[in-house]
């Protein structure tokens, strides 16, 4: 299924990889360094925490928001000057054969998270990885209604000029994910 | 900015307007591209994805959808307002729109960011908002596109597809003073930006709503480009707007119609968001709005339920029937003069706006009943079908001609006397009219018959 999810990211204008749990860190700050972010907006999430990934990201002078934060709209949309932002999300599950990840808003993972950065990593535990999207939408909604549930396939994109699809409208420029294949225990040292 | 007069859509006569339209080349090869690169990619749907064959179970889920409609609207208002949200039901598009205003007034919103939704085109709100002192930013590039032009939509979900990129650069020079060079890049990015500023400084956000799942109270807002996402949830006030018949039951349902959606409407298997809204931030969230305003309109369309034109319910507004229909390929959206164009536009604007508008008695021609629009179509409405109705409903100048010709005509007929005297001038008079036994023109509304044609004046002719 990992196979199907990447080939269906590629499909999208995405990326992907397969990351062992302990290559996690390196994967996620190779991926800022690459666009070049100078700051990390992500959630509060033990994915996150447990991999020490803040700390990677801050070693690596790169800023890191944790959300919820309390930072107005404007820096957050890049506004005033802000330095350019990533958007870290964890998603609830993925859809392997369209390449979409599903994000479940609750207190640590806002609903505008993925859209205001710009660019958009996610970090999916491979267990996530449903076939359907019919099969992920029942799974997402039989625990409960989350306030907001975002399907996402990729970045932003717009054919409204000459009907030709050109990236990076109002969301993210680029997507990437990495597939986090293995336990994802807490480190032992 | 070249000097062609961009929109067609104002004058009363439908001939008029399409005249003017298909005189614009620029237009039609605009249109045409569009209408092909859609096609390309709804074949690649039919070889990779097995479209046709998704498209059965859609249109059992429709019909059965728009059986249980009323029933469906009180679940689907339980949830909402079981979720915290507020619902409206709107029996007319004033009541909708007035509820909207009245709602900005309360709030003393200076800024409305709207996200695309042809609901509120229906109903008219961004008149009404402006005309209540309040802004209104369209976000979607398109309709950005075309409110700086002031002008109206073409398509369905492509609303500035009748542009080119260096008319759209023009116009984004025009407005900012500052030089946007004309690749797409540049203008996107220059879009992008400005309308951030306009996301930060929104109070309330306004979205349509693609679908409604009635078991969980959850609006489906489908997206490419991030702004739907941004408008629903940075305002502090979220209003969504939605046409009545837009509602599944359950989420079985509401995956296999959003996934036909994208397919139908470009030729892809998904689009980048799907944003699945159930209400306002709840405790402890630090975004999404304080209060989530669903507004159902409905505008006429309960009233079809059980009509001959119940069918028209079932579409979910893909705009692919726009694409395949041959007279919105050639005169474009604008020429309908109404928010919903192609053969959609043709059935639902009738049926919205009354029997007796205008367009209820213009629209249902401008069709050549092809059929290509129900074979586009995802859920099979028979649109032509619908078409025909319509006009046999419809009550136009020609045939009230014909009407009262055929009263003429009747009482000529049933005497005698007059019909025989009559023949014997006729004959006289096509004798006179003919010169060496034919006739090559006749005068007044049997001009065009002669134009390419003669007619004997005598028998046998000489």
């Amino acid at each position: 299924m990992i196979g199907t999810f990447l080939a269906a990211l590629e499909r999208r204008r995405a990326t992907g990889e397969r990351v062992a749990p302990d290559g996690l860190g390196d994967a996620v700050v190779a991926t800022l360094r690459r666009w070049g972010a100078k700051r990390a907006l992500m959630p509060d999430d033990d994915v996150i925490h447990d991999r020490g990934i803040p700390d990677a990201l801050r070693d690596a002078g790169i800023e890191v928001i944790v959300w919820p934060t309390d930072l107005p709209w404007r820096p957050l949309l890049g506004l005033d000057g802000a330095p350019a932002t990533c958007a870290v999300t964890v998603p609830a599950l993925a859809v392997a054969q369209r390449g979409t990840v599903v994000l479940a808003t609750d207190a640590s993972h806002g609903r505008s998270l993925d859209a205001v950065g710009w660019w958009h990593l996610s970090i999916l535990p491979a267990e996530r990885l449903v076939p359907t999207l019919a099969e992920a939408l029942t799974r997402v909604y039989a625990s409960g209604t989350p306030s907001a549930v975002s399907l996402v396939s990729g970045p932003s994109r717009t054919s409204d000029i000459e009907k030709i699809t050109t990236y990076g409208a109002h969301g993210a420029l680029a997507e990437h994910v990495l597939v986090v294949d293995g336990t994802l225990s807490p480190t032992s040292d | 900015m070249t000097d062609r007069p961009v929109t067609y859509g104002e004058g009363p006569d439908l001939r008029a307007r399409s005249a003017r339209a298909t005189a614009d080349t620029v237009l039609r090869g605009n249109l045409t591209s569009s209408a092909a690169s859609w096609a390309k990619g709804r074949q690649r749907m039919e070889d990779e994805q097995g479209f046709s064959a998704m498209r059965d179970r859609a249109r059992v889920i429709r019909r059965e959808n728009i059986r249980r409609l009323p029933e469906l609207l009180d679940a689907l208002e339980a949830r909402v307002i079981a979720n915290g949200g507020t619902v409206v039901r709107a029996a007319t598009r004033d009541e909708a729109t007035e509820y909207i205003v009245r709602l900005a007034r309360r709030e003393g919103a200076r800024v409305v960011a709207k996200s695309k939704s042809m609901a509120t085109e229906e109903i008219k709100l961004n008149e009404a908002l402006d005309a209540a002192g309040v802004r209104v930013v369209e976000t979607d590039l398109g309709e950005w596109i075309l409110q700086l032009a002031d002008e109206r939509p073409s398509h369905i979900i492509a609303p500035a597809v009748h542009m080119n990129r260096t008319e759209i650069a023009e116009l984004f020079r025009r407005e900012s003073g500052e030089d946007v060079p004309d690749d797409r890049e540049a203008l996107i990015a220059y879009a992008r930006r400005r309308l951030r500023e306009d996301f930060a400084a929104a109070d309330i956000g306004v979205s349509g709503v693609n679908l409604a799942v009635a078991e969980t109270g959850t609006l489906c807002i489908v997206e490419n480009e991030g702004n739907a996402r941004l408008v629903t949830a940075l305002p502090r006030i979220h209003v969504a707007v939605m046409g009545a018949e837009r509602i599944v039951a359950d989420w079985d349902e509401a995956a296999h119609i959003l996934q036909l959606l994208p397919m139908a409407a470009i030729g892809d298997d998904a689009t980048t968001y799907v944003n699945l809204v159930s209400g306002a931030r709840r405790d402890g969230e630090s975004d999404g709005p304080e209060e989530l305003h669903l507004v159902i309109v409905d505008g006429g369309r309960l009233a079809l339920r059980g009509s001959p034109f119940e069918e028209a319910l079932h579409c979910i507004r893909c705009g692919a029937c726009l694409y395949s229909c041959p007279m919105w390929r050639t005169v474009g959206g604008q020429t309908y003069d109404s928010p919903y164009s192609g053969p959609i536009g043709a059935v639902i604007t009738p049926l919205l706006e009354g029997a007796t508008s205008e367009r209820a008695n213009e629209l249902p021609f401008l069709s050549s009943l092809c059929g290509a629009c129900h074979d586009a179509c995802p859920v099979g409405i028979p649109l032509h079908d619908l078409l025909v109705r319509l006009r046999a409903r419809a009550d136009t100048p020609a045939k009230r001609r014909r009407r009262r010709m055929a009263r003429l005509w009747s009482v000529f007929w049933s005497r005698p006397l007059l019909y025989r005297t009559g023949v014997r001038m006729s004959r006289l008079g096509i004798r006179m009219l003919g010169r060496r036994g034919w006739i090559r023109r006749l005068p007044g509304p049997a001009r065009a018959w002669t134009e390419v044609r003669d007619l004997p004046s005598e028998w046998p002719p000489r």
